[in-house]
């Protein structure tokens, strides 16, 4: 890695030297042109990400042609009338609530392995789409080895952390996309120190590494010659496709620094949570042009797209089923880690 | 199909018992200034109105009845020369002919050799033409000047890459003396590494290839240096703005042997040294240069037997040298980056027998990009040392044949063999001080690859109306345990409708085994050759075409072609990745997809008189598909521009003065620009099922994102300019000296280069910024020919 960025940045040097002698050559001029774009033309943009027996809660708003003045500001639709379907049944209308979020009129809660569809009419527009809310059938196991090792880079400090190996065994039916996450609680307000009420408590998602022979963060369905070599992926959210284990168990290994002030005070245990989850295609896609998006500060990359699943609009619409892992740890077990250097 | 095509072979070469006597008038045909040799010369016996075509050394063979018969020999920007005598046996003749700018006389020019040839999509401009137009800086260049022919458009403004038919700068196929140029481009293609003075003909090829071209898809770029002149010592050079260069050439055993070599360097480092040092008070340099050396020597051991032996080699140079002391610790850092080819070949010409011609040739073509960093530290001994390198290198045996059995068969055949070894870029890196010291070597290994080609063809005149060129070409390409083949059709075929009207079609596949991984905005020198892999798979490409060649009064002539060209497995960046990005070696950053491009062109030249030159005009589409690019959308290939407009025209008004102009026009081309923005959302989703804890719901965080259609769904402003100059002559008593001034966009239109969208964060509003490189750029170049 560290030689990867040494040869980033000589690569950038060396071009940052030819540019201007180019530019000096050449000298260069600027100016405004007109935007020739139609700026009437405004689609319906939806995102709305559907979870098996969770509250329905899509957000609804109108794009705007870059030509436009006032960008910054968030054209809301707060008056369109959008069904929901289930396997091609109405199930239930949403309704306005505000800033362009509509929920669910009768507390209508999707389940897992069914067809969704949306419909959104609005200033006689029409903008739909359609995915498939993947089943809760993750066959899947963990074991957890907590490691104790000492850190050069922290004044050669003990440091504890977790190896948590992962099998999924892979339906093999269709081809699936997963999403790995862990986290823990935080109990605390961060900035305060002050303890949270149970009601605010949240999980925050916590970097890890991940070693897996099939999984690239930036790549997901990343084939060559070396791939039986493990690679860290260093993130809190990690996507990857069944296309390397159709159909086969997988095992992956995830490790995590871990610190006693995880432990709420006063109790004599962590808990940490591991999400494993099952997304629909579109989700999978939309994650993957959003991290080549993000990433995208190369003035000679090729420019990314969006990933788009609205008929007659802009946006998403889709599913994620999640399963929940959680595991404790005593307080205790800190200092009797294995040790390893 | 094969059988058939065998089978007239057959009969067409008995017919030749059949008829009456006949005998053979064979040789070469050269300059008669400088004894070189004149490639693709026409020869025509006016009696029996039967002609041929020397090939591309010269060489020339025809069977004619027993009896009178009037050879004329002509050759694009030379007299004719004729001779008139009986034939009664088979003859040697070898026949030399004068250039015009001697003897003014009759002009005889390409358009005859194009309208009874087979060949279509032909490009053939006198090298001299090329020295009249105005171009940049003043640099005559074969690259920019064949970029105002129809159906050749240039890239980003003033580069040298060309897209030929809708096809990629990596589908032309670029040969200097046989040996393919990998980078024909110096500072980022704003000159092309061809020495114009170092250049005895070139020609170009965007459709109908005959068989024994092969490996590219697009087109093919012919470029033969000049020999030497084996009569007389002669040179020339010139001093302009930026460079200077010189051409010496002459006899090593006059009319036997010759060499020539030709060197050009820019002296733009020599500006920015100073300027640079100035700015730094001493303590940093930085400059950049490139410089080029064309060599070539020949022998002739007998009539029947020559050896030449040529050599390129060129190189671009960025460099910055940095030094800085503090408290008696001075630490020194340089840095830079370069490219160039070297190529060589070694060729021998024999001719077997009177209708019998062979050429053997082995070669050498490399070409290398580089960066480096060295820093160290005189107090500590601090070391720190950084290479890149990436380039191809290709070594290749060649042997070729011509036989000449009838004079109604023309046939070529012969094979090639290449050893290439790829280098997708390697990095070594040492450092040496602290705690660190690390020497290693690291990214991607060589790749060796084999191809291996053959073919076949014959010009076969069925009728004097009525000519074909039929041929196949066979090609093998080994990587990596895996092996590609492919067999490749050529037809041709031309029909005279009159002595001045010719109607012609033609049907091409080709086949690319080795790819160019460019990205989208610009060329650059780290622009990776790669070669098919068992991921990566070769190119393909057929193309058909049908046109008119029609002759006019007074050397006018007009072509008109249409053309319909489809091409797969082409290759791409994927969205996001670049030459920068390292998350992937080479093939993970790559896609494949397919292109199609259809179009219209014509031409309408004047080659004789004081006013010469052409319009041409370019109606065409060019699309592409990948599956991975903008979801599988159909998007127009960048350089896809609807209508190009070229106008070349030179003016010789004495033999003291002549000037030229051109002016082009294009469609904007496309480019990938946001339309809307919409509102996006991160969706952060946590609590799902924790006990405890209220159930799951998501959040979204709101971000903004923009949308584009699909890939280059924006069209830049059109590009139109002018360019003029003037030449003014004058005879010395050792040398004619030649002053050239001019304009490259005379009247200052500020074309696109790019073009970037910047938000105004306290209006919110988009603004598209165009950027523009080259305004009006005045030159001067004092030339000298002795």
């Amino acid at each position: 890695m560290v030689y990867k960025i040494l040869t980033m940045r000589t690569k950038h040097l060396a071009f940052s030297i030819l540019f201007v002698f180019i530019a000096l050559i050449i000298g260069g001029c600027r100016k405004e042109i007109p935007l020739n774009i139609d700026s009437k033309d405004r689609k319906i943009v939806v995102n709305g990400i559907l979870i098996p027996d969770s509250a329905v809660c899509i957000n609804l708003s109108k794009s705007s042609s870059i030509a436009e003045k006032d960008l910054n500001e968030y054209r809301y639709i707060e008056n369109a009338n959008v069904g929901l379907f289930e396997n091609g049944i109405l199930v239930t209308h949403l309704t306005s609530t505000n800033n362009g979020y509509y929920k669910s009129d009768n507390d209508f809660r999707p389940k897992a392995g069914n067809f969704y569809k949306l419909i959104v009419e609005h200033e006689g527009k029409t903008a739909s789409s359609e995915f498939f809310l993947p089943k809760k059938e993750l066959n899947h196991s963990i074991d957890v080895k907590k490691i104790r090792s000492y850190s050069f880079e922290k004044d050669d400090s003990v440091v504890y952390s977790l190896k948590i190996y992962i099998s999924i065994n892979d339906n093999g039916n269709n081809k699936n996309y997963y999403c790995i996450s862990f986290g823990y609680p935080v109990f605390q307000n961060r900035y305060y120190g002050k303890d949270l009420p149970i009601s605010q408590i949240i999980i925050y998602n916590s970097k890890f590494t991940l070693y897996s022979p099939a999984v690239e963060f930036s790549n997901f369905n990343y084939l060559n010659d070396d791939e039986k070599l493990e690679k860290g992926i260093y993130g809190q959210f990690v996507y990857f496709s069944n296309e390397l284990f159709r159909g086969q168990k997988h095992n992956l290994r995830l490790e995590t620094n871990l610190s006693p002030f995880y432990v709420k005070e006063g109790k004599d245990s962590a808990t940490f949570y591991l999400y494993i989850s099952m997304i629909d295609e579109n989700y999978f896609r939309y994650r993957k042009y959003i991290a080549e998006y993000d990433n995208d500060d190369d003035f000679f990359s090729e420019k990314v797209q969006i990933v788009n699943n609205i008929n007659n609009g802009i946006g998403l619409f889709s599913g994620i089923t999640c399963i929940v892992d959680s595991f404790s740890i005593a307080i205790n077990e800190f200092p009797s880690m294995l040790i390893q250097q | 199909m094969k059988k058939k095509i065998l089978a007239f072979l057959l009969l067409s070469l008995c017919s030749q018992l059949i008829f009456g006597q006949r005998y053979t008038i064979s040789g070469t045909i050269t300059d008669a200034s400088n004894g070189e040799l004149l490639p693709y010369s026409t020869i025509i016996d006016s009696v029996s109105k039967k002609g041929t075509l020397a090939n591309y050394y010269g060489f020339y063979s025809i069977k004619l009845d027993k009896g009178p018969v009037k050879i004329m020999c002509s050759y694009a920007g030379f007299n004719p020369s004729i001779i008139s005598f009986n034939l009664t046996k088979d003859t040697t003749i070898n026949l030399t002919i004068n250039s015009t700018t001697e003897i003014e006389e009759i002009v005889v020019t390409s358009s005859t050799n194009k309208l009874r040839s087979t060949q279509m999509g032909l490009v053939e401009i006198p090298i001299q033409e090329t020295k009249q137009l105005p171009v940049l800086l003043g640099e005559a260049d074969l690259m920019k000047t064949i970029q105002l022919m129809p159906g050749i458009k240039g890239g980003t403004e003033g580069t040298s890459g060309i897209y030929v038919r809708g096809g990629g700068p990596d589908q032309n196929l670029i040969l200097l003396d046989g040996v393919p140029v990998y980078n024909a481009s110096h500072a980022f293609g704003v000159f092309s590494v061809f020495n114009s003075d170092a250049i005895q003909s070139f020609n170009l090829m965007k459709g109908g290839f005959p068989a024994r071209y092969g490996g590219r898809l697009s087109s093919v770029i012919d470029i033969k240096m000049k020999e030497g002149n084996n009569k007389e010592f002669h040179g020339e050079g010139s001093i302009g703005i930026i460079s200077s260069k010189l051409t010496l050439e002459g006899p090593i055993k006059k009319e036997q042997s010759s060499f020539l070599i030709s060197a050009r360097r820019t002296y733009f480092d020599l500006f920015t040294v100073p300027i640079t040092m100035a700015a730094s008070d001493g303590k940093n340099v930085g400059g950049y240069y490139f410089y080029d050396v064309n060599a070539k020597v020949n022998h002739k051991f007998s009539e029947k037997s020559r050896l030449f032996l040529s050599f390129y080699t060129g190189l671009d140079k960025v460099y910055m040298r940095e030094k800085s002391s503090y408290e008696g610790n001075t630490r020194k850092n340089e840095a830079g980056t370069g490219w160039g080819n070297i190529t060589t070949a070694l060729r021998w010409n024999y001719i077997l027998s009177d209708n019998l011609f062979a050429n053997f040739t082995g070669t050498f073509s490399q070409y290398k990009f580089f960066i480096e960093e060295e820093s160290n530290n005189s107090n500590n001994n601090d070391f720190f040392s950084y290479q890149y390198n990436s380039g191809i290198v290709d070594y290749a045996a060649k042997i070729d044949f011509d036989y000449i059995p009838h004079a109604a068969h023309n046939i070529k055949f012969g094979t090639n063999s290449i050893i290439h070894t790829f280098n997708p870029g390697v990095n070594v890196q040492k450092e040496n001080g602290g705690n660190n010291n690390i020497d290693t070597t690291f990214g991607n290994k060589n790749i060796y690859a084999t191809e291996i080609s053959s073919y076949i063809e014959d010009d076969i005149e069925f009728s004097p109306k009525f000519k074909a060129n039929i041929g196949l070409h066979y090609s093998f390409f080994s990587v990596r345990s895996r092996t590609y083949n492919s067999f490749q059709p050529r037809l041709s075929g031309r029909y005279l409708l009159n002595n001045n009207i010719a109607l012609k079609a033609s049907y091409i596949q080709m086949m690319q085994y080795i790819h160019l991984l460019t990205n989208s905005t610009i060329g650059l020198p780290t622009d990776l050759w790669v070669p098919s892999t068992p991921n990566i798979k070769p190119q393909e490409a057929w193309q058909t075409a049908l046109g008119t060649e029609i002759s006019l009064n007074k050397g006018y002539s007009l072509s008109v072609e249409g053309y319909y060209k489809e091409m797969k497995n082409l290759i791409e960046y994927k969205e996001g990745a670049s030459f920068f990005s390292e998350k992937d070696d080479w093939e993970g950053k790559v896609v494949q997809g397919k292109g199609w491009s259809y179009g219209a062109e014509f031409l309408l030249s004047k080659s004789t008189g004081k006013i010469t030159g052409w319009i041409g005009y370019t109606l065409s589409w060019t699309n592409r598909q990948f599956e991975s690019i903008s979801f599988n959308k159909v998007f127009p290939y960048k350089y896809d521009r609807r209508h190009d407009i070229a106008i070349a025209l030179t003016y010789k008004h004495s033999e003291t003065f002549d000037m030229g102009a051109t002016w082009v026009y294009g469609t904007g081309t496309a480019t990938t620009l946001a339309t809307e923005e919409f509102n996006g959302y991160d969706t952060f989703f946590d609590n799902f099922n924790i006990p405890k804890l209220s159930g799951a719901y998501v959040h979204y965080y709101e971000n903004k994102n923009q949308y584009f259609e699909h890939r280059n769904n924006y069209r830049m402003p059109a590009y139109h300019r002018l360019d003029i100059g003037f030449n003014f002559h004058k005879q010395k008593k050792w040398y004619k000296r030649t002053w050239s001034i001019g304009a490259y966009n005379a009247y200052n239109r500020q074309n696109p280069f790019m073009l970037v969208l910047e938000k105004d964060y306290e209006s919110g509003q988009n603004k598209l910024y165009q950027y523009s490189i080259f305004q009006i750029l005045p030159y001067f170049r004092w030339s000298i020919k002795f």
